[in-house]
């Protein structure tokens, strides 16, 4: 590769790390009738940061994930990805993904069929697509049972179908809603050391 | 042996595994008088049944006697061109009632489901009246309504009586099925970046397909056999079978009302049996191929 080329992708890669944070929230509440679900909340997200919300169950971890991914309004205040605000944007043109609580497989396609749902949306090549399928598998280590049907899997391994689902259209932002809530202390632990590694290649935001 | 029975006794029905090492098994959860009830519910439901079909393939026109076999009484039927006017004009009104129905019922069991509708809960209400409405007042009003509005009674009053009537069926099975379908597998679709038709198309609709499905064979049944609604809201000719049926049977039974019978009986049970059949022999991969033109 040609230095200047090189030199010159870094700085954009440098910029776009430095200069827009993957998420930023700006003076965000979100009411829901009389309740504040999330009140006058601002954070920023760098790209490549693994970001965890905590607290007791209704504090608002859920909301604040769902407004990032675009199924919320925020009340008030704004939300920013990648430098852009969002409130304009519809779930299905935002460049996050989310690993939901309860997995949310399509249950009538098999694994592979599930993993390959956003990338068909965006209309990638079938050859690409298919190579992505196997790399996705293999990292959430379910090479083998692409013609699996969700109803198949045991509990860890729909999430982590879930998980591959979302990784492979390589989103700014990964979010996971109670990612290892539902799986046993040794899922758990071993999904932790999963989602460290897969963490470096995404900025990613998740709830536990 | 009375200490074990009052621990058992604390459950309410002993296991069996313990009843049967205490003491012999007692049959309290079937009692032996509930076979009586079955046979003799199959008695008078299938005897008629049979008897009808029976004597359909009689060779003579005697409702007594079987004096061989025969298929006159079928060539009668399909010789006469007003019954087999009427036995289309049934297929018509089912088929028609059927399409339509379902298209409404499965949007507003959508639209019940899955949206915040100012009106949800009064046309949730609105929806079970047809439910209960007792068909003949459904009939009497569906006619009189028809009149009063000056519209001639014809096959498409009839079609519209009854798909009126059957949009609540439809909606009440696949709303069953959509209440079971958690919001959030629409969601994930939406968030893997389908637009909300294609998460309709890809994600809603198949996973609906087999309550759409029986819902839509169940209304097929329904309408192809109704008497009542159709009764009411027919025009003179041609007239839906059932109706048919029922001005040429005060003029005398004759076997070829037995053979109608028991065609009319054979359509309606491949209709449930396809509405049984139909999701498990598509369910599979090539479903897909099948109803969205995709590769599977």
């Amino acid at each position: 590769m040609e230095p200047t080329t090189g030199a010159r992708a870094a700085v954009t890669e440098g910029r776009a790390g430095a200069a827009e944070p993957a998420i930023r929230f700006d003076g965000v509440t979100k009411r829901f009738g009389d309740t504040e679900a999330v009140k006058d909340m601002g954070i920023e997200i760098r790209r490549g940061e693994f970001f965890s919300l905590l607290g007791p169950s209704g504090c608002g971890k859920t909301t604040t994930l769902r407004m990032v991914a675009g199924f919320e309004q925020p009340s008030e205040g704004r939300i920013f990805l990648e430098g852009k605000p969002v409130e304009a944007v519809p779930p299905y043109r935002r460049n996050v993904n989310t690993v939901f609580q309860s997995y949310a497989l399509f249950e009538h396609l098999d694994v592979a069929d599930n993993v390959a749902f956003g990338q068909q949306r965006k209309k990638v090549p079938k050859a690409e697509i298919k190579t992505r399928i196997a790399e996705a598998l293999e990292l959430v280590q379910l090479t083998g049972r692409e013609h699996a049907k969700p109803r198949e899997l045991s509990g860890g391994q729909m999430q982590r179908v879930a998980l591959a689902r979302a990784l492979i259209n390589r989103p700014a932002v990964l979010l996971l809603d109670e990612p290892l809530g539902a799986l046993d202390l040794k899922l758990r632990k071993q999904m932790q050391v999963e989602l460290k590694q897969i963490q470096r290649e995404v900025g990613s935001l998740s709830s536990t | 042996m009375s200490i074990a029975r009052g621990q058992a006794g604390r459950l309410p029905f002993p296991r069996r595994r313990e009843a049967s090492r205490s003491a012999p098994p007692r049959e309290f959860d079937r009692p032996r008088f509930l076979k009586w009830f079955l046979v003799a519910f199959l008695v008078f439901t299938l005897a008629p049944i049979v008897i009808v079909a029976l004597f359909s393939f009689n060779s003579s026109k005697s409702l007594q006697n079987f004096d061989g076999f025969s298929l006159q009484w079928y060539r009668d039927f399909l010789n006469d061109t007003q019954l087999r006017e009427s036995l289309f004009a049934s297929l018509e009104i089912a088929l028609v009632t059927m399409i339509v129905a379902t298209i409404l019922g499965t949007m507003l069991a959508y639209g019940l489901v899955r949206t915040r509708a100012r009106f949800g809960g009064g046309v949730n209400v609105l929806m079970l009246i047809p439910l209960v409405t007792p068909e003949i007042v459904a009939g009497v009003s569906a006619l009189l309504l028809f009149t009063q509005i000056g519209m001639q009674l014809s096959l498409a009053t009839v079609m519209i009586a009854q798909i009126t009537f059957s949009i609540s069926y439809v909606t009440v099975v696949v709303r069953a099925r959509l209440a079971g379908l958690g919001r959030d597998v629409e969601e994930a679709a939406m968030d893997l970046g389908a637009t909300r038709l294609q998460t309709l198309r890809l994600i809603t609709l198949p996973a609906l397909w087999p309550a759409i499905v029986a819902a839509a064979l169940l209304v097929f049944a329904l309408s192809f056999d109704d008497f009542v609604l159709s009764f009411f809201t027919t025009g003179t000719s041609p007239q839906p079978l059932p109706v048919r049926i029922y001005s040429s049977i005060r003029f005398g039974v004759t076997p070829t009302i037995n053979a109608i019978g028991t065609l009319m009986m054979l359509i309606s049970l491949a209709t449930i049996a396809l509405a049984v059949a139909l999701p498990r022999l598509v369910g599979r991969r090539e479903y897909r191929a099948v109803l969205l033109g995709e590769e599977a």
